[in-house]
């Protein structure tokens, strides 16, 4: 049995828990106020928040219906439009009217959802973070204009409430959100988080942002489980000489994480490129790492991170460098019934430094073109030790080591930095596909590389030295 | 004197806001009936295949399978189309595009059919490719539809004085090349439609229908039944843009088609990647401009050479090559001009109706080419447009003489540039630009040697573009509009126009019209579902035509019964002629004076036995045409825009963004604000993408980007400020004047974008899109054999 709460009704039902979440909210429950526009995570038509119990707390994540199992939902709050209707309109739903951020309607509850998810997990709601939460709804009529405009209205509004109430009476008394929003908590905490015992898994699913776009039809056939309900850890844990992820880590988590912040500050605003907020709400760092995709974000920077990866069976533990992981094209060193545990990256002595790149033809919610990592320590001008990352260039997500090697003990100049954008040409071998023609990836990690050192060395590196 | 509005020009919310806010809102997918089935499509993944058989064996007696459903079970026409007909609602032939549909299974479960669909063994011959346009027309070009003796679906040609003549006269001569992209209309809601057989052997049908009569007109003629028998609801629609007109009537007409054979309600609803496939999209122009001017700026001679991609069906293809051949040069009054446009069949997807409608390609090519006659010149893009702008009295290209509104081209322009800063920002970036050295235009935005410098990698650039846009359809066809309005005895009143709401708020607006008539609150009005038993045939709801015409009707409807209450009034009151009547804030005055509220009025009339309802109508003025010239009153009036684009451009990764566009457009009496600048908002925005990142393309006819994952559309993060200013012109026609605005919101932005980003680089662009490779490389991922613009 999956149980959870919809909004604010008790569901028990023995559907499969692979079926799409999606169908089951528009199908089963006809709440088809959540939409399906494209099945894949790239419009947020169907957007719903989930909520999670964490420590006496409900958490609210926005995430795409269309690629959450059934059976992830379980123990969860999910939430549709129709899960905020009162009396009257909340200020999001009000504001999307008065403002024009509604005109033929169909992306609205989507924006709407997205909408709220912020004001749930913001006290101090301001516009640019209320607008980066929308970066996953796409809207054809609005230009969006009405839709900020809506959220600049819901912060006045909230911004008005009694800042003695506890936040989420708050929210309830300014029409947020209902008040059946204060029972969730008990009501979550009586259905717990069991295991399903009568179930054998064949395998396991992350947050199947890319498996449920590429096989959602196989999967809703096939026995698979989910790392939430396994013994996956979703947590950061911050050791004496090294940060450890837990495999079933979302990219939000890590993009949130204060021992991350700590340590590679720039990350966060790295990670923002990287899908949108619903998908990163979803997608695990194992998931990315086992997906293998070329040009995926968070290998590429775990490359240049040397991030190690701890291997678990039900027989056996290892432990594997992500730079040697990959054996070719959506091959890994890694038995089929082995899953990730923890990844691992060092921590990094002071000297070093960090920087990430990605160039797509659309700048949010888009993959790349191009990306390229690179962690880099120096002492006196001269590189003490490096590791730099390209994706989109190869077959697998490429770790450049014989640039790396080449850059060890060389003095950081405009000479080093054009000779090493040569090696790392002839060390890659681009396609021509959808996100660029080989020649222009070439030339785009030529210049990324540059990016590199001109962001890291601004001091040293006189731009006009370079090639 | 001005008149002075009560509700008319303010911003008013949507009256299906709530519904829409709160998920309530019906789309034609939320529809569920009584017993009712899904069809699933059976496609070959081939652009062109002659058909030899087709085995159903396999899955014939699979009990998911209800009914199969192929062209044997048409009892009416099998070919259809807006135009012409010739697309076939099931192929049993062969299939001339990747999108073709051969037949439909039906049963209770749509997964199960999915699953199903791929059992059926399809045996068929591949036949030879023709994707390339300019082959086309080739003597030995393969025939898409043999039965037309050429893939040639028009030609409209324009002459106008003797273009060598005035080349002779002409101090400068140009040439140039121009390509525009193919392009998905990417409404956020896939198709979707449910026929359901109605008890007298008629048919019901409830679908994400763009134009309702339409698809009745082609639904009844492939059932073979009358008009009446056909009844076509319109659901909440999730966004058209011109594109929910032919897929949907074929659509339609499949599910109607089955629902009769099986006898129960059927729906059909796409996938997104089945979306893509198989809807039509904006028409892939090339276009060869050669230009003559006077070392004053004056233009002397304009050759135009347009050729359009239709793909494989006719569509509304030679509608929006029309509007093309009408506007080709741009707003500028030029002596000498010398046009043909021409539309042909290839194997690619085809292409039809999409917001712009036959302008945005012309507009990019003429308008970039106004620029470059500027730089020659060394003159401002502003100083030549104002030489050769339409201005009163001005004769258009294809003759016509520009009165009755106010030609407000130069003023919107100079609107547009004070409100910008424009020259004086142009002027600036021009200089910047020039460190770079001298451009090779041949070459790559930057040399080896211009790599990296960070002082020289973001460039920013302005850009202007302007335009004159026909109302409605004009010698396209028949123009006229019909309104049903019907007040109640408490004053209240149900209001249904025969054009239909497509999510831009045309229910709110016609509410605004009746309601500044009657003097009542455009609350009171209730406007009806739209339904093609209850109103006249109104002509499709397209060309921006509907504010126009069919508010035109709701006024008319308004007036009609004004009158009668008018005389109810004189008549009661035993009014003499000169006592003034003045209907205000749901009451009615005379002389000043409140005699009655408008719902006792209301209730008085229904006592007497007035009638309180009516249909209004409004037909346009007429229009001429010589389709041997090009020659005549091609639209009763005209519109005019400017956009200013701001950007910057990242030079290393060839990366551009949208800092600020500002749109001016005299759209004639704007009748809703709100609704007025969501379509400046949402146009723009549809414009920026057409011009920096959108683009469909097609690898032997089968397009490549069938899902949001990769044809990409602007996020909010990804476009700037945009400003709308309404400069509120006369006009004789339309409701107090307003006139049309939703298309030529679109049609500048990609145009005002290339200039800004040539302003930014020094280099100027041939081909839409200017995504990444375009601007670092000057190339594109795309089949060799398509042409591309001058500099190739």
């Amino acid at each position: 049995m999956i149980e959870f709460i919809l909004n604010n009704q008790h569901i028990n039902t023995d559907f499969s828990p692979t079926t799409v979440l999606l169908d089951f909210i528009r199908k089963e429950k006809k709440l088809t106020g959540t939409k399906e526009g494209c099945r894949e995570g790239d419009c947020g038509a169907c957007t719903i928040l989930l909520g999670e119990l964490v420590n006496g707390n409900v958490f609210y994540k926005s995430v795409n219906s269309c690629l959450v199992p059934l059976g992830d939902a379980h123990g969860k709050h999910v939430v549709t439009v129709e899960g905020f209707n009162q009396n009257e309109l909340s200020p999001i739903q009000a504001g999307m009217i008065d403002e024009g951020g509604t005109q033929c309607g169909f992306c609205t509850p989507g924006f709407i959802v997205s909408m709220t998810g912020y004001f749930l997990n913001n006290e101090t709601p301001e516009i640019d973070g209320a607008i980066d939460a929308l970066g996953g709804n796409i809207c054809r009529c609005t230009g969006y204009v009405g839709i900020k405009r809506a959220a600049e209205h819901s912060i006045s509004v909230y911004k008005k409430t009694d800042p003695k109430l506890k936040f989420m009476n708050r929210l309830i008394e300014a029409g947020f959100i209902p008040e059946y929003f204060n029972s969730i908590k008990k009501q979550l905490a009586a259905i717990g988080i069991t295991r399903r015992k009568d179930f054998q898994a064949e395998y396991l699913i992350g947050g199947g942002t890319d498996l449920y776009v590429q096989q959602w039809e196989s999967l809703v056939q096939s026995k698979a489980d989910f790392t939430s309900l396994e013994k996956t850890p979703y947590e950061i844990i911050k050791l004496k000489d090294k940060i450890k992820i837990g495999g079933a880590t979302t990219i939000q988590q890590v993009l949130n994480s204060s021992i991350v912040k700590k340590y590679y500050p720039s990350l966060q605003n790295n990670l923002e490129l990287f899908g949108s907020l619903p998908i990163r709400n979803r997608a695990t760092v194992a998931g990315n790492i086992v997906n293998a995709s070329p040009i995926g974000d968070m290998t590429n920077i775990l490359l240049a991170l040397n991030a190690e990866l701890q291997l678990k069976s039900s027989k056996s533990k290892r432990t594997v460098k992500l730079r040697d992981f990959y054996k070719g094209y959506k091959l890994l060193n890694k038995k089929k019934s082995e899953s990730i545990d923890w990844i691992t990256i060092p921590i990094p002595s002071k000297r070093f430094l960090f920087n990430f790149e990605k160039v797509s033809k659309r700048t949010y919610l888009d993959i790349a073109s191009v990306n390229s990592s690179i962690l880099l320590e120096e002492k006196n001008n001269i590189i003490k030790s490096i590791g730099l990352s390209a994706g989109g260039v190869a077959p697998i997500p490429l770790y450049l080591s014989k640039t790396c090697e080449f850059l060890i003990g060389k003095k950081i100049s405009a000479a080093t930095v054009n000779d090493a954008a040569e090696i790392a040409i002839k060390e890659i071998s681009p396609i021509s596909d959808a996100r660029g023609s080989a020649e222009y990836k070439k030339l785009l990690l030529r210049q990324l590389i540059y990016a590199h050192f001109i962001v890291l060395f601004p001091q040293v590196i006189k731009a006009e030295q370079i090639v | 004197m001005a008149k002075k509005f009560s509700v008319v020009g303010k911003p008013v919310i949507r009256e299906d806001g709530i519904d829409k806010v709160t998920g309530k809102a019906k789309f034609a997918d939320d529809y569920k009936f009584n017993g009712m089935l899904h069809a699933v499509m059976l496609r070959i993944p081939c652009a062109h295949a002659k058909i030899n058989s087709i085995d159903f064996s396999e899955i014939q007696n699979d009990e998911s399978v209800f009914s199969i459903i192929t062209n044997k079970d048409i009892p009416g026409t099998k070919k259809v189309g807006v135009i012409k007909n010739d697309q076939p609602v099931f192929c049993n032939e062969k299939v001339v595009t990747p999108g073709d549909v051969l037949g439909m299974i039906v049963g209770q479960s749509e997964e199960k059919l999915r699953s199903l669909v791929n059992k059926i063994k399809v045996d068929y011959s591949t036949l030879p490719l023709l994707t390339d346009p300019q082959k086309s027309l080739e003597p030995d070009a393969i025939l898409i539809h043999p039965e037309t003796k050429s893939n040639l679906i028009i030609h409209h040609p324009l002459r106008k004085g003797n273009v060598e003549k005035g080349f002779t006269e002409s101090d400068h001569i140009l040439e140039q090349t121009y390509t525009t992209q193919l392009i998905e209309h990417a409404y956020i809601e896939p198709e979707a439609v449910s026929a359901i057989p109605l008890g007298a052997g008629g048919i019901k049908i409830i679908g994400s229908i763009q134009n309702p009569f339409t698809t009745r007109r082609i639904v009844a003629a492939v059932v073979n039944l009358p008009l009446d028998k056909v009844q076509i609801i319109q659901a909440h629609l999730g966004g058209s843009f011109g594109g929910k007109d032919d897929t949907m009537c074929i659509l339609a007409a499949r599910a109607a088609v089955a629902a009769l054979k099986t006898d129960h309600p059927v729906k059909i609803r796409y996938t997104r990647e089945e979306s893509i496939l198989e809807s039509y999209k904006r028409h892939p122009y090339i276009l060869n401009y050669k230009v003559g001017f006077a070392k004053t700026g004056k233009i002397k001679a304009m050759r135009i050479d347009i050729l359009a991609d239709g793909g494989a069906y006719c569509s509304m293809s030679p509608f929006v090559t029309w509007r093309s051949v009408v506007q080709a040069t741009g707003p500028y009054e030029i002596k000498n001009v010398h046009t043909d446009v021409r539309a042909v069949y290839t194997n690619n997807p085809y292409t039809g109706a999409m917001r712009g409608f036959g302008s945005p390609q012309p507009i990019f090519a003429n308008e970039s080419l106004m620029d470059e006659i500027a730089l020659r010149l060394g003159m401002t893009p502003d100083e030549v447009r104002k030489i050769n702008g339409l201005k009163e009295g001005s004769i258009t290209a294809t003759g016509q003489r520009l009165k009755n509104h106010d030609v407000n081209l130069l003023n919107v322009l100079s609107t547009a540039m004070k409100n910008t800063d424009f020259k004086k920002k142009w002027i600036n970036n021009k200089k910047k630009e020039s460190q770079l050295g001298e451009l090779d235009l041949s070459q790559p935005v930057l040399k080896d040697s211009q790599y990296m410098n960070p002082d020289q990698l973001i460039k920013k650039g302005i850009g202007l573009a302007i335009s004159y846009r026909g109302c409605s359809l004009g010698a396209e066809g028949i123009d006229a509009a019909a309104a049903y309005l019907s007040i109640q005895n408490d004053g209240s009143a149900y209001l249904l126009s025969g054009l239909a709401e497509n999510g831009q708020g045309l229910r709110t607006t016609f509410s605004i019209v009746a309601a500044e008539v009657l003097g009542i609150s455009h609350e009171q009005i209730f406007y009806l579902e739209t339904d093609t038993s209850r109103v006249p045939d109104s002509g499709p709801t397209v060309a921006s035509r509907a504010t126009l015409m069919g508010g035109g009707a709701v006024k008319n409807a308004a007036e009609i019964i004004l009158d009668r209450l008018i005389s109810l009034i004189r008549k009661e009151w035993k009014l003499k002629k000169k006592d003034e009547i003045e209907f205000k804030e749901n009451k009615i005055f005379v002389n000043k004076n409140k005699i009655s509220t408008f719902p006792d009025l209301c209730k008085l009339a229904a006592n007497r036995g007035v009638n309180l309802a009516t249909i209004g109508w409004y037909k346009s003025p007429t229009v001429d045409w010589n389709e041997h010239t090009g020659q005549g009153d091609a639209y009763f009036t005209y519109v005019y825009g400017c956009h200013v684009a701001e950007v910057q451009v990242n030079l290393g990764t060839g990366e551009v963004y949208l800092d600020r566009i500002t749109a001016v457009h005299d759209p004639g009496t704007v009748i809703n604000k709100l609704g007025a600048e969501g379509q400046v908002y949402g146009g723009v925005t549809q414009g920026a993408g057409y011009g920096i990142i959108e683009e469909v393309t097609t690898d032997r006819g089968v397009i490549r980007e069938q899902n949001f994952d990769q044809y990409l559309i602007l996020t909010s993060k990804d476009i700037g400020e945009i400003k709308p200013i309404f400069i509120q012109g006369k006009e004789i026609f339309g409701p107090w004047g307003a006139k049309s605005l939703g298309e030529p919101t679109l049609e500048l932005t990609a145009a005002a974008i290339s200039n800004a980003v040539c302003n930014a680089v020094g280099k100027r662009f041939f081909n839409l899109p200017l995504n990444l490779e375009e601007i670092v490389l000057g190339k594109k991922l795309r089949p060799e054999e398509i042409k591309r613009g001058s500099l190739q």
